[in-house]
């Protein structure tokens, strides 16, 4: 779209030349006396409102002038530095480029802003020659200067993806903008400024900030956009983080100088904001916010005091109070004496998002990523182009796998203001193999074909379960609210704790490679229920969907305990078993008058009378633990069933390793 | 006499094959019987009556058994007519009645290398050059020989011996700076592709260096050199290839996918050259004509997996996603490697 718009820039560069400064006199104006004291009087409104800085009043009334006499260059130059001011530069251009064809010495920065324009429609080269001509004292020259030689870098190297416009169900002729999505990418949260009911005008002239919620299909089609009522007041409301279940959710209001707020969703609705302490600071001003996929840590952005520049990255830890505090800057290698802004926690625990533009970029701000391991930053990565432009790129979400990216974009071809895009990602460029032949050989017989393979890396998928599922009642098959909690095995630690939808049941859970994880879900009235993930270091991205019936406390109900674990062929418990025996023992003191079996099962190989052995001695192994936790001893049972109940064949590895259980059965 | 008359046959015979019938020294004197039914003999081969020229030449070495030039032209008869064992034998022969045994040892090897018996063609290149050291052929058939098996070292030296002894045969040069480069040795390459152009403007010569040039990606150059070699030989379809691939390098699409062309219009099952069009047409952006091409591809050539794996890719840019999976399913069917990545990041099981 810039290509055309330069296209039309060049077009008009043609149709001006030659033109002449012609000024609002009576002279050059001697029939038209009326309407030249209008513009004159426009002008004059438009300067009054320029100095105090009501710019898109002051651009109207030029623009009433301009229609009178557009071939005055001190005109369009005030109106290109409101559409400047007003952050429109686009539409600016154009008068700044007819200001200069008509007085090229009009100003000691025209030279400056046409390499912006250059710049801008990514003429690399010609905007360095502008930018070298300019006498400015404009500090930024040679880091634009900077910026136009990395954009002809990034030129060279595009990115592989296609960028969609997400479509008017989502996107209004207004501004749409902050994509925020869950992990699984099936759930948008997003800022849009669109008319509505009760939606009143904001200072700026356009409607106020409010948030939108719309659910993506299996056929990839968004639903229509709804407004969260729960989440909108009469002012400015706006989306800036979610956590990947899409539970809670962080917003902005400008009260206060600008703080974040943070809501929970109960009975399928958000709860009231409330106040992100202590993240929020009273002399600062907090935007854009992102959970890690545990939620104990919060991302945000503040240009509070003692910072690397204006905005900085921050992060936020969650105290044994369950409060985000223990704040740090994220320091120097992700911070800069620039902006900071819009951060996003990918899911893979590691790798947040960020847009800035202090770091090496095409220009404005541009969209970079980085990795926490090994206890430091790496050096921020930018996006590259197409993703990032000379314009502003930001707003960027990401989902779990890497796959597809959101953000905004005011580039032409919306439906108005700024729209929201998707990107997919198509990797590196994929391998194609060039060949080339030569008769090697003086007598032309011998010909020789050469391959040339563009080798290329493989896509780099995080590495990362994404779990998601329902938690329903086994019987009544309704859905059920659950507590999730998640732990790292190897450590004996609960990492985090989630919920299931009290209203749907579904729950979402994002488990980056490199732990022992047990899930373990519980609710009211129910045993328990455990899950375990062990993800080395290596495994590969993956979505898991399960449907967890969880049963209720009853006689002859029973559960396998899938995170117990002995040494091969020994009844000796390991300490990745600790977290599971726990819960055991929590259910027995939560509900004393329950009596329960402990049974060992064991895969067919080898005999029945050693099996039956193991399997009770296993049994046993686990009673011992609940006994010496405090457990009465008549409460517990042990039983070994050897190979006898076999819960898949055992003519497969994955069916053995299922049939080597322990179970838990209340008898009483 | 008659050695300066075999020399000047011989060097005909390495160089221009024995096609050009004016090249073949009719003998003069008709005091000697032997020489008379030569002279008969050459005669007939002339007009191409071979089985006279057989006789007159076979009467005539009955007549004279050292009679040199009878044996080497009836050799040369017998591996026309393809009877190759009896042109073996028929210089066998004049081996065991005469002294100078190096040039029938050559054509001996000669035929064994024209028939692919490298090692009896080995055997007796090693025995000419026992009989004469100086016999640079030798060395030169040697150096082919050792090229076709890959032993690029072994090439280098024979053809380092053949340039030693015939210092302005500018073919040693290519075929050595060949050998660097199989060997990876381009700088060497390039020094010795420039001596033989200095010495021959050669379209194979300009075509290799040009490829050398590509390899280094110095893609100026190797335009540069392609476009010599078509200058001197328009049709030399193998270097409108390789140059569309240089114009690839250098972005320059269109250009390239004018060459590919040209080459298909001077030879239209020049596959390589069709898959290439085809990628140019991808990075042209140009992705129907792409397909086109990779479809035209997969009919002629349905086992080559690659083509799968474009057409794939190209799918991929049409956003014709099934098709991709599809067809990178196809291709790390037919072993491609990369196409089985993608499948597995790309496509739904």
């Amino acid at each position: 779209m810039k290509k055309l718009s330069i296209a039309l820039y060049l077009f008009s560069l043609l149709s001006f030349a030659n033109t002449q400064n012609i000024a609002f006199s009576k002279i050059n104006f001697p029939d038209s006396k009326k309407a030249l004291r209008s513009a004159v009087s426009n002008i004059k409104t438009g300067d009054k409102y320029f100095k105090n800085q009501l710019y898109r009043e002051a651009v109207n009334a030029y623009l009433e002038a301009q229609h009178f006499n557009d071939r005055n260059a001190d005109l369009n130059y005030q109106i290109f530095l409101c559409y400047l001011n007003l952050t429109e530069i686009e539409e600016g251009f154009p008068f700044l480029n007819k200001a200069f064809q008509l007085d090229s010495s009009l100003h000691l920065d025209m030279h400056f802003y046409m390499g912006r324009l250059y710049h801008y429609y990514m003429h690399f080269d010609t905007a360095i020659y502008y930018y070298n001509k300019a006498q400015t004292k404009h500090d930024e020259k040679t880091k634009y200067i900077e910026e136009c030689r990395f954009g002809e870098k990034m030129l060279e190297q595009q990115i592989r993806c296609f960028i969609d416009n997400i479509g008017a169900n989502i996107n209004s002729p207004y501004e749409d903008y902050n994509p925020t999505i869950t992990a699984d990418g099936h759930t948008m949260y997003f800022t849009s400024r669109r008319d509505g009911k009760k939606i009143d005008y904001a200072l700026d002239g356009k409607f106020f900030e409010n948030i939108y919620v719309s659910e993506r299909d299996s056929n990839d089609i968004w639903s229509k956009a709804m407004i969260v009522d729960e989440l909108n007041s009469k002012t400015h409301n706006a989306v800036q983080g979610l956590s990947h279940d899409g539970l809670k959710i962080i917003t902005y209001s400008i009260d206060n100088n600008g703080d974040l707020f943070e809501s929970t969703m109960k009975n399928n609705k958000f709860q009231r904001p409330k106040p992100l302490t202590p993240i929020n600071n009273d002399d600062s001003h907090e935007i854009s916010a992102s959970y890690t996929y545990d939620g104990k840590i919060v991302y945000f952005c503040s240009d509070r005091k003692n910072g690397q520049g204006k905005h900085d990255i921050y992060k936020a830890t969650l105290d044994r109070k369950g409060k985000y505090s223990h704040i740090e800057n994220l320091g120097p290698v992700i911070n800069t004496v620039y902006e900071e802004k819009c951060v996003f926690a990918h899911p893979d625990g590691k790798t947040i998002y960020f847009s800035s533009n202090g770091h090496e970029g095409m220009g404005g701000y541009d969209i970079y990523y980085a990795t926490f391991e090994n206890g430091q930053w790496s050096k921020p990565v930018n996006l590259g182009y197409p993703i990032n432009t000379p314009g502003d790129d930001m707003n960027f979400t990401i989902t779990a796998d890497n796959k597809t990216g959101y953000y905004a974009s005011n580039k032409k071809g919306g439906l108005g203001g700024k729209d929201i895009y998707k990107i997919t990602f198509l990797g590196p460029e994929k391998q194609f193999v060039y060949y080339t032949e030569d008769n090697l050989l003086s007598d032309g017989l011998k010909p020789f074909i050469e391959n040339k393979e563009i080798k290329t890396i493989a896509i780099d998928s995080p590495k990362l379960t994404l779990l998601k599922g329902i938690v329903i009642d086994e019987e009544t098959k309704k859905p059920l609210y659950a507590k999730i909690d998640l732990y790292d095995l190897e450590k004996n630690e609960r990492l985090a704790s989630f919920e299931s939808n009290d209203q749907s049941g579904r729950f979402l859970l994002s488990l980056p490679s490199g732990k022992n994880y047990s899930v373990n879900l519980k609710t009211e009235g129910y045993l328990f229920h455990s899950e375990n993930f062990n993800l080395p270091d290596t495994a590969k991205y993956q979505e898991i969907e399960q449907i967890i019936e969880l049963k209720k406390l009853a006689v002859g109900k029973e559960i396998v305990l899938n995170n117990i674990f002995f040494e091969f062929n020994k009844a000796t418990l390991l300490k990745e078993s600790i977290a599971e025996l726990e819960n055991i023992y929590l259910l027995l003191t939560e509900n004393p008058k329950l009596h329960v079996e402990i049974s060992g099962h064991t895969d067919n190989v080898g005999s029945a009378a050693v099996n039956n052995k193991l399997s009770l001695e296993r049994a046993k192994a686990v009673v011992d633990y609940l006994i010496e936790k405090g457990i009465a001893n008549e409460r517990l049972t042990s039983v070994g069933y050897g190979f006898e109940k076999p819960i898949a064949p055992n003519t497969t590895e994955e069916g053995r390793q299922k049939n080597r259980r322990t179970e838990f059965k209340i008898i009483k | 006499m008659k050695n300066l008359m075999l020399a000047l046959f011989i060097f005909a015979m390495s160089h221009h094959g024995f096609a050009q019938t004016d090249s073949i020294i009719v003998i003069e004197s008709t005091e000697h019987k032997a020489e008379q039914l030569y002279n008969s003999g050459v005669k007939s081969f002339e007009s191409a009556n071979y089985i006279e020229a057989i006789k007159y030449l076979q009467l005539s070495i009955l007549e004279d058994i050292h009679f040199s030039d009878a044996y080497f032209l009836l050799s040369h008869i017998q591996k026309e007519n393809t009877t190759y064992m009896d042109a073996i034998q028929t210089l066998h022969d004049y081996v065991l009645v005469n002294d100078r045994k190096d040039t029938a040892y050559y054509l001996i090897a000669e035929i064994y290398y024209q028939n692919e018996i490298k090692d009896s063609a080995t055997q007796y290149l090693n025995l000419c050059i026992q009989q004469n050291p100086n016999f640079f052929s030798a060395y030169y058939l040697k150096s082919q020989i050792h090229f076709a098996l890959k032993e690029y070292e072994e090439a280098i030296y024979n053809l380092s011996r053949t340039i030693h002894l015939q210092p302005a045969f500018s073919h040693a040069y290519n075929d050595r700076a060949s050998a660097h480069r199989m060997l990876g040795n381009n700088e060497k390459a390039l020094e010795d592709y420039a001596r033989a152009i200095l010495m021959e403007k050669n379209s194979i010569y300009y075509s290799n260096r040009g490829s050398i040039y590509l390899k280094l990606e110095k893609f100026t150059e190797a335009i540069q050199d392609y476009s010599q070699a078509l200058s001197l030989n328009p049709n030399y379809y193998l270097a409108l290839n390789n140059r569309g691939v240089a114009k690839m390098e250098t972005k320059d699409y269109a250009g390239a996918i004018k060459d590919f062309s040209l080459c298909l219009e001077i030879k239209n099952d020049y596959y390589p050259a069709l898959s290439n069009r085809g990628i140019a047409y991808y990075k042209a952006k140009q992705y129907q004509e792409a397909i086109n091409d990779f479809n035209t591809l997969i009919e002629r050539i349905p086992s080559d997996g690659i083509n799968y794996l474009h057409r794939g890719n190209t799918k991929e840019m049409l956003r014709d996603a099934e098709g991709a999976c599809q067809d990178w399913e196809k291709a790390a069917e037919l072993g491609v490697e990369a196409a089985k990545n993608y499948l597995n990041n790309q496509c739904k099981p």
